[in-house]
């Protein structure tokens, strides 16, 4: 094919040189000088305008690359073994090219032999994997890509180039059939019979029947939620609303149960961890005799919103009189079996205030059950009085075990006003104040007790506050639980200290001091006024759904939500409110970052303010949650490089290599520019040489 | 002298003594005045509560001076204190603010106007005073339903020795009552001559106009005691069926 090259210039210049060999066809009269003129400027205007001519290029050195995905959705199937077949029995072909072998999941690796071509756990990066190679290659190259499709995002790769083919060949099944739980999205964090929910992306292809889901406890085995579903073919989006009721650490397992002739089974159950907060706690009060003790701390307890409290106070022993039919009091019986039995286990904190057991014929089994209970996380605490401790019974009884002091015959319950003259300032249920010194001073200053318990502590005990070496109030741990010991019944006369005390609040500071105890008696540490539910890790354009639950608030002046984007700005959030406490919102995440959801909530009295942090990433798949074979990813691999897909089975690599090899001599050619042959120069200058020759010597 | 110092020293320890108790303590408050009209009706309450609770008493009462310096000191040392009377009642301004302290660190006041008139200087003065002590809050009246009525017997009716009101009357509180007045003469039902007869008959209900003033001020002081809690939940149905009998 001939080819020019033109410019103005190239123009203007063939258009003087026609201009001067018309003038030396006038003006020359020999013959042989006007020829061999006419030749030169003839050979002047040919290099003037630039001529060529074009040839195919020939591949000598075609490359030719086979890269096979070894990733873990290889496995199924036997889509891995398949094309190892296809690479043993096609050998003789590949051989007679310049070819390596590449494996790749997460990136590329070369490998020697077919042998060695074995799928792996990983995921699949095709786009990178390929960008690796392609960026190497120089020479014209043939890369057949052996892959299900299956990556883990959908991007596609950046580089091509033109002298390097890339050919997807798709390995699909034929007959494909599965159900998996694609993702699933929950918050980590969850609240003691508090409905969690948990959001599952099933998948479904092949199947048209009911599927059974169910979430069960691994620890336990039990079935905590469970229904059928009509599960469509694709990705469903399950809810799933249950309540868990077991505080601390929950490994769950979400299980759809498998249907017949899966390609695999592995994608059908993932594991979730919930961490079960306390968001209130419930205590059972019991006291031997109406008091001012009973009187303060109960009415505390009462006005506590993150407590809930059911209390006993025997109002009338069995020795006293009845002046009046039971009709005509307000006295209930006192259920010893809802409580000691039936309903223990479901309180954190169980409190005796100078209550015996032996008056109300409850049997040593029932006292059994309250070591269990602190045993297995429950708190107990012990306040003094006469019917508490050793004059109260518990010697030799499941109490006795529990108790930080030793229950002996020395017991006295002393009437005596004392101070305890020996405090111990360091620890956690002692700091009240934040200042040190201010808190030591309070200590110190605090009102009188009326009476206390001669007790003996155990040596594992330890002792907040002491009397001539006895103590006064003391704790300890018991494997998950803990107990409180309070040998005095007096701390009433801490909070009437406001009463004379300019100085000091001690009705705060008793309120605290006991709110503590209390807190860390039922195993929780603090509470929050506002709890933001949601999941930790999201995709971009992933709806990002929001709860917000309250816990005892009253009073509420405003309430607002704010998003910190990965930029640090920030933006209001609408919030809906859905239930009683509970409020609803939601975004979506277009950059990829760390978030943060906040709320700022005001009282009248109080301002409260809450944040948690998310994480955003770009998309990416989970390996063997979608195990159907992507044509569609293939195709777009397939249009990026210009090429088609090809089916494993349908591959003949002679006649793609052939293809390619024509296709490359059409599209490559060499140009020859005539112009720049240095032969041309030198006939130029011999016919120069020539008619100068002629003209002069002839 | 030596005799009077032996004296005050043993009372001295006898009242620390009794201050250092857990046993329930008839704490009544002196002021200038008809402070106390019926001055050995305390050991009749002290005994029926013995044997009919399981609250321990104190069998002494504890008398604090209202007017004194001391008040704040004493007061603090007793959950519970009465205030009786029939004539204009005198307190130091200081120590209005000290009873207000009281009640709002746990502390309670019964307060009642023997005089059985509708317009008493004792209800004038209390009421005076009261608005001093708390001028945020006014006084409320009970209602059946009111945990003062089932404290420990169930009450369906305020009397005392007169039927003038039918309700007492309160200042809530942080959720409870801190201060509760009465104006039927409740302790006058339980005075007794030396021969043990009830000295002053009830009015218009007789002996069980008497018999539910009694337990009526029982309540009050098991209130005193044990707080709301004949309002929890749990004893609810229970109550509420006794009532509708």
């Amino acid at each position: 094919m001939i080819v020019v090259r033109l410019s103005l210039i190239n123009i203007l210049l063939v258009l003087i040189f026609v201009v001067i060999i018309i003038f030396s066809f006038i003006k020359i009269k020999r013959k042989d000088l006007k020829i061999i003129r006419i030749f030169l400027f003839f050979l002047v205007i040919l290099m003037t305008l630039n001529f060529g001519y074009k040839l195919p290029k020939r591949i000598d050195n075609l490359r030719l690359f086979l890269m096979v995905d070894t990733s873990g959705s290889m496995q199924v199937n036997n889509r891995i073994q398949r094309v190892k077949n296809f690479l043993e029995k096609n050998y003789t072909k590949i051989k007679k090219y310049n070819t390596k072998i590449y494996g790749f999941n997460e990136g590329k690796y070369e490998i020697k032999k077919i042998d060695e071509i074995v799928s792996t756990n990983k995921m699949t990066k095709i786009n990178s994997s390929i960008d690796e190679l392609v960026y190497q290659l120089e020479y014209p190259s043939i890369v057949f890509l052996f892959s299900d499709g299956i990556n883990f995002t959908e991007e596609l790769p950046f580089i091509k180039k033109d002298k390097v083919k890339v050919i997807p060949v798709y390995v699909y099944d034929k007959e494909f059939r599965d159900k998996s739980i694609f993702e699933v999205r929950y918050s980590k964090i969850g609240f003691k019979s508090i409905d969690h929910e948990v959001k599952a992306y099933v998948y479904n292809y092949g199947y048209n029947d009911i599927t059974k889901i169910k979430l069960i406890d691994i620890e336990t085995s039990k079935v905590i939620y469970q229904n059928n579903f009509n599960l469509n073919e694709g990705i469903n989006e399950i809810t799933l609303k249950f309540a868990l009721n077991k505080v601390g650490a929950n490994k769950l397992k979400l299980i759809i149960e498998p249907s017949k002739n899966e390609v695999s089974y592995e994608n059908n159950f993932v594991n979730l961890d919930i961490e079960v907060k306390k968001n209130k706690i419930r205590v059972l009060y019991l006291c031997g005799q109406p008091s001012a003790e009973y009187f303060n701390l109960r009415s505390l307890l009462k006005n506590d919103p993150y407590i809930d409290l059911v209390s006993f106070v025997i109002l009338r022993n069995p020795e006293s009189i009845a002046i009046v039919p039971d009709t005509e009091s307000a006295l209930i019986p006192f259920p010893v079996y809802d409580i000691f039995i039936k309903e223990l286990f479901n309180f954190d904190l169980l409190i005796f205030e100078n209550f015996t057991y032996r008056r109300f014929g409850i049997p040593l089994e029932y006292l059994e059950n309250i070591r269990k209970f602190v045993l297995s996380g429950g708190g107990f605490i012990m306040i003094g009085g006469e019917n508490s401790f050793f004059l109260g019974g518990y010697k030799f009884t499941p109490i006795e075990d529990i108790l930080p002091v030793y229950l002996t015959e020395k017991e006295k319950f002393l009437y005596e006003e004392i101070k305890p003259d020996n405090i111990n300032f360091n620890d956690k249920l002692t700091m009240i104040m934040d200042d040190k010194t201010e808190n030591e001073l309070y200590w110190k200053n605090l009102p009188y007790l009326s009476n206390y318990q001669l007790l003996y502590n155990k040596e594992d005990a330890i002792v907040l506050l002491s009397y001539k070496n006895n103590p006064i109030m003391c704790y300890a741990k018991r494997n998950k639980g803990r107990v409180f010991v309070s040998a005095t019944n007096s701390t009433w006369r801490w909070r009437l200290g406001n009463v004379f005390s300019e100085k000091y609040d001690f009705k705060s500071f008793y309120d605290k001091f006991w709110k503590k105890v209390i807190y860390y008696c039922a195993g929780v540490e603090d509470i929050k006024n506002i709890n933001i539910i949601c999941d930790e890790n999201y995709k971009i354009s992933e709806e990002v759904n929001i709860s917000i639950l309250l816990s005892n608030i009253d009073n509420i002046v405003s309430f607002e939500s704010y998003l910190t984007l990965p930029d640090f700005s920030k933006k209001p959030l609408k919030l809906r409110k859905i239930q009683k406490d509970r409020y609803y919102t939601s975004f979506l995440p277009t950059l990829p970052g760390r978030y943060a959801i906040g709320a700022i909530l005001k009282t009248e009295k109080y301002i409260f303010k809450e944040e948690k942090f998310i994480n955003v990433t770009e998309a990416n798949y989970k390996e063997m949650a979608y195990l159907k074979p992507n044509a569609e990813y293939m195709k777009k691999l397939a249009d990026f490089y210009s090429t088609q897909v090809i089916s494993l089975d349908n591959l003949d690599i002679s006649e793609v290599i052939e293809n390619f090899k024509k296709e490359f001599s059409q599209n490559y050619t060499e140009t020859f520019w005539i112009y720049r042959n240095p032969f041309l120069g030198l006939i130029f200058i011999l016919v120069f040489l020539l008619e100068i020759y002629i003209a002069r010597f002839k | 002298m030596i005799k009077r110092i032996y004296f005050i020293f043993v009372f001295s320890l006898y009242i620390s003594y009794i201050f250092a108790s857990d046993k329930f303590i008839f704490a009544q408050l002196k002021y200038p005045g008809n402070w106390d009209p019926y001055p050995d009706v305390y050991k009749d309450i002290l005994d029926i509560l013995e044997i009919t609770t399981s609250v321990k008493v104190e069998k002494e009462r504890i008398i604090i001076d209202i007017s004194s310096d001391k008040l704040k000191y004493e007061i603090s040392k007793v959950p519970f204190v009465i205030l009786l009377g029939n004539n204009e009642v005198i307190i130091p301004f200081k120590n209005i603010k000290v009873l207000r302290d009281y009640v709002t660190s746990g502390g309670t006041i019964f307060i009642e106007d023997t005089s059985e008139l509708y317009n008493s200087k004792f209800d004038e003065s209390i009421r005076k005073i009261l608005k001093q002590m708390f001028p945020e809050y006014k006084l409320k009246k009970t209602d059946r339903d009111y945990v003062l009525m089932k404290s420990f017997y169930l009450i369906r009716k305020v009397t005392g020795r007169i039927a003038m009101y039918n309700y007492l009357e309160y200042i809530e509180y942080e959720n409870r009552p801190v201060i509760i007045y009465s104006r039927n003469n409740i302790i006058a039902c339980w005075a007794r001559d030396r021969l043990g007869n009830y000295i002053y008959s009830c009015i218009p209900g007789g002996e069980q106009q008497r018999f539910n003033s009694q337990k009526l001020f029982l309540n009050i002081i098991m209130y005193s005691l044990c707080g709301t809690y004949k309002m929890d939940k749990v004893h609810q149905p229970y109550i509420q069926e006794r009532l509708n009998r």
